[in-house]
């Protein structure tokens, strides 16, 4: 990277993240104003107070420019999503373990005064309040109001407290034709609309699409000023460049490469600014600009060492974006994820491969920068080449921090085409992009996809079915069983799919609730406007599904590994080999196996585990895979789609062991359950194809919304492009028996390890936690721990 | 052809994905015994024929399964660790039975070619994949157990599956001659071509082997020889000209490799409960791999420096 991108880089990675209230003024400042008028011209109007009073910078050399707040990684409130727990956890918020940030003592003060306004005024507080009347009462005794979740096994935490986000909007649409051309296209809709409701939205979009166009000639005469004393000649012409170009876009169609990014990254950031939602993607960003890119080099106009330092600015943009969690959701997303996902090759909508320069160019940007946003992602098909393989391989071990994933076409299209409800068209399915951490969705054409996301601990399930309903932790029967019986491994599993129906069924009600209160509270008229063709619907997002787009709602099962593992040892120690009664197990299991550390270790290491490609334990994983999926198929989101499955757990699986006892594996209480799709820590003892034959066995068609296999390295075999090369052709047999997306960190146990000893040292280690990358001394010590203790190949 | 897959035999190791012996991503089968006695040799345990016991004292919680388990009161629980008296132990494996931690391992399992086959299969798509991936036979030296060898790479060549052998050459040429029909390619190993060197480093002389890879040229197998680097004991300009002056005579010979010496195997000598012999010798500088390559170079013979 040239000293420019070098010195941004440093003050972006270095500035210390910190709370900024200009969002929660301007928003708490409007909302007073606005009270009483329809909700959707409410969020217009606050998101223009917003825009305009924020306050905005522009760094030294920067060339692309938009903030989110008032300093880099700097992050905004949200209030109107929910301010108990800002309340409650403000004052910690500079000392907590996980994910700190700075607030000053007047801000904090200021802060603590203005969320007095929101109270009882909330989304939470719709939530909650829906919840009430939807659920029954036995439900409502159940349900922790805390934690948002039932018997520590299904929670939906996340989707009553922060915005939904999880979207990829139709970027190609702000570059062809401008803000000003979505103005038009709303006001001319608006001509005759008698529904009042109609009407509010096409105003709100009007509305907001004026303050982000406002937003930009904000930059624009920063700039001017800038310009003006500036005594760099050189500087001072960048200046003049970024005035121009921020007069230009996102208002008017862009015309250079240069500008197709600064359009790109108002309309993105403003998205980031108008709703607190995560996984924010790009879509396929070698799609969207390489036409841009390849005019501008016939023209003269641009170098491709140019193009590559305009990526890398871009890039470092993504890296300021923040977002401050409360506690419970820190744990959920631990290293200041923001997910901000940018995919890379595949194939065209016509079925050719799609490889341009642009592919090579944004992996080259993403391997010389060496930062974990945005996280570039990889489409393999039959039809990529050897040389964009190898390239990408090249891309990983130069990031060092798992920086590109690989993702198969073969099995996301079909999965994208056997979606129930969605009728997507084979050229949709073609144009995938990944958003967020593994969910397939087409730019532009879903509308936000969390609407109430559900997460079931399975090993949490699993423990609950093994002593017959009752929570061994505290004695308490949580669950009346139908199923008592145990005595033979079908009767356990009979006892595992009744708890899995019973809180399968709870889903589409947890998911009422909150999709009800984001209709309510918290539409969002600037990202609807750019999606699929709400303009003509005159509709938000978050009224859901249009004839026109695609609706699939995410649900993540936990923990697939641990489960699989404890299935499989109660079947094998106890109904195939007899080693224990099953009571035997359940006592060692009641105890931590305390005093039984011989027969723990005979369950941990001499009984067969996923990873290893045994199909008979590969099986079990199969079999919860296709009891969710298939079970889920039958509802209809409320915003009128499919549910889709995932097996990523982000970092919910060190919360997400805590609460879960020792396990017939072998594993001890309140230790993390396995990462997303992958093998439990150290469990994977056959070598690589091993255990990608085992995770390729459990099928992944039916995993609508993605998993995730996490594999671990040591740089050795890389040394030597034949040892690369042979690298891609791992993934590529992975693909070939049916994966659908794999990710690596490749780094030494040694240095993970001296990491935690000297955590300042290794202050810029990344590794790739979950769908995203973090800095590896963010990380929780039992997460870091158990990425040590994950299986690392050599080669 | 006949098949006769319930063919059995001694084998202490089956890796995946090996992607150093051989074209593409390859399952290596490691064979049980070897006549050499290489002081560096860097797979310890496949030396014997029979099983090993072998004891990782970081694994073992001491719980004395294995001491109420040995038959023949072999074992004995210290502060040291457990203490294993080799004369008294007959690898009845019972210990091993007993040891959940798998502190306690006995290194080597009797299986059948089918099973070995069985095995190999499953990564096929690899294979595949990666162009030309398949088996490759080593140890230990795989041609110790000829009938086993033979039939193993027999079943692997008729399923399609590319066949590899990595062979010290010690071993009547007829055991050669019969696998080399099966054979895709052939590592060869040369250690010293001073036949008294020869036994002192290995235990055996070297007659045989450089016969065996003179007459290997009448077939039409590809040969890469693999050559240890191990400093002062075979890495004299005097041994490494009079390899290069012997394989430039040798037209299969496509390549040499230079393999560096390296002390990777140190831990299993402790496991075996034996000194590692080489203690004194460090691993040579890249530098010192460069001026043996530089031999071989000089003579037009085409080298390749492992890294």
């Amino acid at each position: 990277m040239n000293d420019r991108i070098a010195r941004l880089k440093d003050t972006v990675i270095h500035t210390y993240p910190e709370i900024c209230n200009d969002r929660l003024k301007a928003i708490t400042a409007s909302y007073r104003e606005t009270e009483g008028m329809p909700m959707v011209l409410r969020r217009a109007r606050a998101l223009q107070r917003i825009l305009t009073d924020m306050q905005i910078y522009i760094m030294n050399g920067e060339l692309i420019v938009g903030n989110q707040q008032f300093q880099p990684k700097s992050a905004p409130w949200f209030p109107e999503f929910s301010v108990q727990w800002i309340e409650d956890e403000i004052d910690d918020l500079a000392t907590r373990r996980l994910d700190p940030f700075r607030i000053t003592d007047d801000k904090r003060a200021e802060a603590k005064e203005l969320i007095q306004y929101w109270k009882g005024k909330t989304h939470r507080d719709l939530c909650l309040k829906k919840l009430d009347e939807m659920l029954s009462a036995e439900m409502k005794q159940r349900y922790d109001i805390h934690r948002c979740n039932i018997n520590q096994t299904l929670g939906n935490l996340y989707h009553t407290i922060t915005g939904d986000g999880h979207i990829i909007v139709d970027y190609a649409k702000v570059l062809s034709r401008g803000l000003s051309g979505v103005r038009a296209e709303a006001a001319a809709r608006l001509v005759g609309e008698s529904d009042p409701t109609k009407s509010d939205f096409l105003h709100a979009v009007i509305i907001s699409i004026d303050a982000v166009i406002r937003f930009a000639h904000r930059f624009a005469d920063l700039a001017a000023a800038k310009a003006a004393g500036e005594p760099d000649p050189a500087r001072k012409q960048e200046l003049l460049e970024i005035e121009r170009v921020c007069r230009q876009v996102p208002e008017r169609p862009a015309e250079t490469f240069r500008e197709a990014l600064q359009s790109v990254w108002f309309a993105h950031v403003v998205i980031q600014i108008e709703s607190s939602g995560q996984s924010i993607s790009f879509g396929r960003f070698d799609q969207l600009l390489n036409g841009f890119y390849q005019r501008d080099i016939e023209r003269g106009i641009l170098s491709r060492q140019q193009a590559l330092e305009l990526l890398q600015c871009f890039f470092l943009k993504a890296m300021e974006v923040n977002k401050v969690r409360d506690w419970g959701c820190t744990e959920y997303n631990t290293g200041y994820a923001m997910y901000q996902t940018l995919t890379v090759g595949g194939q065209t909508r016509d079925g050719q491969d799609a490889t341009n320069d642009m592919t090579y160019l944004l992996l080259e940007a993403t391997a010389d920068l060496k930062v974990q946003e945005p996280t570039t992602v990889l489409r393999v098909h039959k039809g990529t080449p050897d040389e964009l393989m190898n390239a990408a391989v090249n891309a990983l071990i130069e990031h060092r921090g798992g920086l590109p994933s690989f993702f198969s076409d073969e099995v996301a299209i079909p999965l994208l085409l056997r979606q129930p409800y969605n009728g997507i068209t084979l050229e949709d399915a073609r144009d995938w992009a990944v958003m967020g951490c593994v969910e397939p969705t087409v730019p532009g054409k879903y509308i936000p996809s969390t609407g109430g996301t559900c997460m079931i601990n399975l090993a949490k399930m699993f423990e609950l079915a093994f002593h017959g309903g009752t929570n061994p932790e505290t004695g308490v029967q949580v669950f009346r069983p139908e199923h008592t019986k145990l005595d033979s491994f079908e009767d356990l599993w009979q006892a595992y799919e009744e708890q899995l129906r019973y809180y399968m069924d709870l889903i589409p009600t947890l998911m009422k609730a909150t999709c009800a209160a984001y209709r309510e509270l918290t539409p969002t008229p600037f990202l609807s406007a750019l999606v699929s063709d709400r303009i003509a619907l005159a509709s938000d997002v978050f009224d859901g599904k249009g004839p026109n787009d695609y609706d699939v709602e995410l649900m993540e099962i936990h923990g697939l590994g641990t489960a699989t593992d404890a299935l499989a040892a109660v079947k094998i120690a106890v109904f195939d080999e007899g080693a224990f009664t099953l009571e035997q197990l359940r006592d060692m299991t009641r105890v931590n196996f305390l005093g039984y550390e011989r027969e723990r270790l005979y369950l941990k290491n001499k009984v067969a585990k996923y990873g290893n490609d045994i199909p008979e334990v590969d099986t079990i994983a199969k079999r919860i895979i296709d009891t969710v999926a298939d079970y889920m198929a039958r509802f209809v989101t409320p915003r009128g789609g499919c549910y889709g499955l995932s097996t990523q757990t982000t970092t919910c699986n060190v919360p997400d062991g805590r609460v879960v006892g020792a396990t017939p594996d072998g594993r001890l209480a309140h230790e993390a359950l396995s990462d997303n799709h992958s093998p439990s820590p150290g469990a994977e003892r056959k070598g690589p194809t091993a255990a990608m034959r085992s995770v390729a066995a459990t099928g992944h068609e039916k995993i609508g919304m993605g998993s995730l296999f996490n594999m671990k390295f040591t740089p050795m075999q890389f040394r030597t492009p034949e040892g690369r090369e042979k690298f891609a052709d791992l993934i590529g047999g992975f693909f070939g028996l049916g994966g659908y997306q794999v990710q690596f960190n490749i780094v030494s146990n040694e240095t993970l390890r001296e990491a935690q000893r000297d955590p300042v040292k290794y202050r810029d280690l990344i590794v790739k936690v979950a769908g995203y990358s973090a800095r590896f001394t963010d990380l929780d010590v039992q997460l870091q721990d158990q990425l040590i203790a994950r299986t690392i190949f050599g080669g | 052809m006949d098949s006769r897959t319930d063919v059995a035999g001694n084998v202490f190791n089956l890796e995946r994905y090996a992607i150093h012996d051989g074209p593409g991503i390859r399952t290596q089968v490691f064979f049980k015994g070897c006549p050499l006695r290489c002081l560096w040799c860097s797979n310890p345990e496949g030396m014997s024929f029979g099983p090993n016991l072998m004891y990782t004292r970081l694994l073992c919680i001491a719980c004395g399964a294995c001491v109420s388990a040995c038959p023949r009161d072999a074992l004995q629980l210290t502060g040291e660790g457990l203490q294993i008296d080799r004369s008294k132990c007959d690898l009845c494996g019972e210990c091993v039975n007993g040891c959940t931690s798998q502190a306690l391992e006995l290194n080597s399992s009797v299986v059948t070619v089918a099973q070995i086959v069985d095995e190999v299969e499953r990564d096929r798509v690899f294979y595949e994949v990666s162009g030309g991936g398949g088996v490759t036979l080593c140890g230990g030296e795989a041609l110790a157990q000829p009938a086993f060898a033979l039939e193993l790479l027999k079943q692997c060549k008729a399923r399609g599956v590319h066949t590899a052998i990595e062979t010290c050459g010690c071993c009547p040429f007829e055991a050669l001659e019969q696998a080399i029909r099966y054979l895709d390619f052939i590592f060869f190993d040369i250690k010293h071509m001073d036949a008294a060197e020869h036994r002192s480093l290995t235990e055996a002389g070297n007659a045989v082997i450089l016969d065996n890879l003179r007459k290997l040229q009448a077939f039409n197998v590809p040969i890469v020889v693999r050559v240890p680097v191990i400093p002062t004991l075979n890495d004299s300009t005097e041994n490494m000209e009079a390899i290069a002056a012997f394989v430039a005579t040798l037209p299969k010979v496509r390549a040499v490799e230079l393999l560096p010496y390296h002390r990777l195997g140190a831990g299993k000598y402790r496991k075996l409960g034996v000194d590692y012999p080489l203690d004194a010798i460090a691993a040579p500088s890249p530098a010192a791999m460069q001026k043996v390559k530089a031999i071989f170079d000089r003579r037009g013979v085409a080298c390749i420096v492992q890294p």
